[in-house]
């Protein structure tokens, strides 16, 4: 607890909290944008926020998350500041502290988008009533998916004391994962930085003839949602493997 | 004096990880592009203009501001580092020039940048979607329209760079700046928002020309946005010293 302290003195001191608001706002500001204009739209209106969300999410998340971890682990690239670090505390407590924030960023950026829904359906007068198990799905997923980039973007700072790296493969990622939407499904599923969309709940039926969209439901897919957490998961450990076994 | 700038600025780009940024970003962008052009023949015109809206829609939407963001943050971090911001500010050079500098070797980025999109574009067209004749002349104006509509972010990024002691934040705020410009450019408000100004200077997004005869207003737009962010950054030099580490 005492590491987690530290850790989120050191955020308040970087100004994480509103960086991790700004994420959360960039993806709310879009969604927002997309208002329904006519009767029938807004009849539909979540099922469409819930289509375009993970879409969203696939071109701000990577970026984001990269920003989020690349700077939770740069004040002590730029501080050089393990060295002293490693002698008053144990390389787990900092791990663990420093993963603890991030989620917690993680879970920050995902509330406001959870919040964000039903504000905005009341705001732009939905009809449609809100399926709670599939906006808690999309949720849950999202935080997964956020998790897996942040574990990725955490492991490439701790190894590369450069930060562009973290940035450019998450800046890049964001690209491929926004390209995989529109590829055969197939595509999608080798592409870890756009989980967010085959992971959606909602589908999209788009007739070229008559230019008519129409909003389905999916099966979830658990399996993918546990592979990404076993992805997490592996990510995790190896970030483990490089701040206990990093030369100081 | 400022030509040494320029040239110290030149000097810490040889061998920086920026140019792998720099290479691969317009390669998936192309690779995608072309892909999605050939896969969509039926709703699409099989001819140069349609090969260019599927390069460089998502490319200048969402990653060309944050990709400016990665060459101002990367300039600006290497004065973060260490005590580097002393030597800055007891340089022996006027301290706009500093900035300026790092202006025009960013603005010199983004113009190699478009030319290494026009090159992909080129290949692609020519050697795997097969498209007959050559690329219209508007592309390139288009792309050069992109550079000078780019002036005014890459003023902000290095401005924001420099005020913000992070590499992410700047890069955060170009990905921000997209959908911003994308969603003023919608409600046309193009000439009022520098990240706008980006996406109308490329017209990725249609055939037509998104500037339509306004085009003396768009440069003084450009002007104006990167005008207002230099002289910003200039009197911020001027006036604030700096913060020992």
């Amino acid at each position: 607890m005492r590491a987690l302290w530290a850790e989120v003195q050191k955020a308040h001191r970087r100004h994480d909290l509103p960086v991790a608001v700004g994420i959360g706002l960039i993806v709310v500001l879009w969604a927002s944008a997309s208002a329904p204009g006519t009767a029938d739209e807004r009849a539909t209106g979540y099922s469409a926020l819930l289509y375009a969300l993970p879409i969203m999410n696939a071109v701000v998340m990577p970026v984001g998350m990269a920003a989020l971890a690349s700077r939770i682990w740069d004040a002590e690239t730029k501080g050089q500041t393990c060295k002293l670090l490693f002698t008053l505390q144990s390389r787990d407590s900092l791990f663990g502290a420093k993963t603890a924030l991030g989620m917690l960023e993680n879970l920050l950026v995902c509330a406001l988008e959870g919040l964000a829904l039903p504000v905005l359906g009341m705001s732009q007068g939905f009809t449609e009533v809100l399926n709670a198990g599939i906006f808690l799905w999309l949720l849950l997923c999202t935080f997964c998916v956020n998790g897996m980039l942040y574990f990725l973007a955490f492991l490439l700072s701790i190894r590369l004391a450069n930060q562009v790296a973290a940035l450019a493969v998450g800046f890049c990622g964001a690209l491929l994962g926004l390209f995989a939407a529109f590829m055969p499904p197939w595509v999608s599923y080798l592409i870890p930085f756009g989980y967010y969309i085959p992971l959606s709940p909602i589908g999209m039926n788009w007739d070229a003839d008559t230019r008519i969209a129409e909003m389905f439901l999916r099966p979830l897919c658990w399996p993918l949602l546990a592979f990404t957490v076993l992805l997490a998961a592996v990510l995790a450990r190896l970030c483990r493997q490089a701040i206990t076994t990093k030369e100081v | 004096m400022l030509m040494r700038c320029i040239l110290a600025e030149n000097r810490k780009l040889h061998g920086a990880v920026i140019w792998l940024v720099f290479l691969v970003v317009p390669i998936i962008s192309a690779l995608y592009g072309t892909v999605n052009f050939l896969q969509n023949l039926g709703l699409l015109t099989f001819d140069w203009y349609n090969l260019w809206t599927q390069h460089t829609l998502f490319y200048t939407l969402f990653f060309f501001a944050p990709m400016v963001g990665v060459y101002a943050a990367y300039l600006w971090r290497l004065e973060h580092l260490g005590h580097n911001w002393n030597l800055i500010m007891a340089a022996p050079v006027r301290r706009s020039y500093v900035f300026l500098a790092k202006f025009l070797v960013v603005a010199k980025m983004t113009l190699l940048t478009q030319g290494w999109v026009f090159l992909l574009y080129l290949l692609a067209g020519k050697l795997w979607a097969r498209l007959p004749g050559w690329p219209p002349a508007m592309i390139v104006i288009w792309l050069l329209r992109g550079v000078l509509g780019s002036l005014g972010v890459i003023a902000f990024e290095l401005l924001l760079a420099m005020i913000i002691r992070s590499f992410a934040v700047p890069v955060l705020v170009g990905l921000a700046g997209g959908v911003s410009g994308m969603l003023a450019a919608s409600r046309g408000f193009a000439l009022l928002w520098p990240f706008a100004l980006m996406q109308a200077g490329m017209n990725s997004n249609r055939k037509e020309d998104m500037l339509g005869g306004q085009f003396a207003p768009f440069v003084l737009a450009c002007l104006i946005w990167a005008g207002v962010f230099l002289s910003l950054a200039a009197m911020l030099l001027r006036a604030r010293d700096v913060r020992a580490e």
